[in-house]
């Protein structure tokens, strides 16, 4: 199964690509959103 | 007032006549809806400014119930210590208080308004970032809108990173996880 992608862009170059997420750097994405806290209130 | 500077026919402009009379773009990123998971913005942070202004606009969520969340980046690496924190005011057009607040946090969350999984191209953050390119603490200051929602609402405030280090960059993520959109610029100022 593929991971995420990150887009990366840099200034330097003034270039932007794609590629998947490395499998450490998915388990340190999926750690970070379980961290966040569930929003107490809608938009509706 | 002081006296701007003089540009001559044929006089190419640099970041140092900018920074005597305005903002400088030092670059631009686009997350595509469908496929960006992460955004990553490197080398734009230098010694050529202090304070950085970067707006965000056409944001767009794969998920319902998200913000957006920033972590400061040094080589591709992000700063991911309990080190963030916040405080927003908000308020929507029907009165509601939409305050928020976090301490220690691993990123720096609630940057931009939330919800917003429809692309009607109404919501949008605009925030400066102070010192991110010196060993220093770094602080932002913020100003978010969502115009998805029977009743919009805004939420301002100050946020900082409370680890004095040096970065060059910035990493934008879903706080709820899921692709998103958004076009971010970023610009520079106040050598």
């Amino acid at each position: 199964m593929s991971n995420p992608i990150i887009t990366i862009y840099d200034a330097s170059t003034n270039s932007q690509f794609n590629r998947e997420m490395t499998d450490e750097e998915h388990a340190q994405y999926l750690d970070e959103i379980k961290n966040v806290t569930p929003l107490a209130v809608s938009n509706e | 007032m002081p006296t701007p500077p003089t540009f001559s026919v044929g006089q190419y402009n640099t970041a140092a006549y900018m920074n005597s009379i305005g903002l400088w773009k030092v670059g631009s990123a686009t997350a595509v809806y469908g496929t960006t998971t992460q955004l990553n913005i490197s080398n734009i942070f230098t010694s050529d400014y202090r304070a950085y202004k970067i707006v965000i606009s056409s944001l767009r969520y794969a998920n319902a119930n998200t913000t957006l969340s920033l972590q400061l980046l040094n080589a591709g690496t992000p700063a991911n210590t309990a080190s963030y924190d916040f405080a927003y005011r908000g308020l929507g057009s029907d009165g509601t208080v939409r305050d928020t607040n976090g301490f220690g946090g691993t990123s720096l969350s609630d940057l931009g308004c939330f919800n917003t999984t429809s692309n009607d191209y109404q919501a949008q953050v605009s925030f400066e970032v102070i010192n991110p390119s010196l060993a220093v603490v770094t602080t932002f200051i913020n100003m978010a809108a969502s115009g998805f929602a029977a009743y919009p609402f805004t939420r301002h405030g100050a946020a900082r990173h409370s680890v004095a280090s040096a970065y060059d960059g910035i990493r934008l993520f879903p706080s709820a996880g899921g692709s998103f959109g958004a076009e971010v610029v970023v610009y520079g100022y106040r050598n």
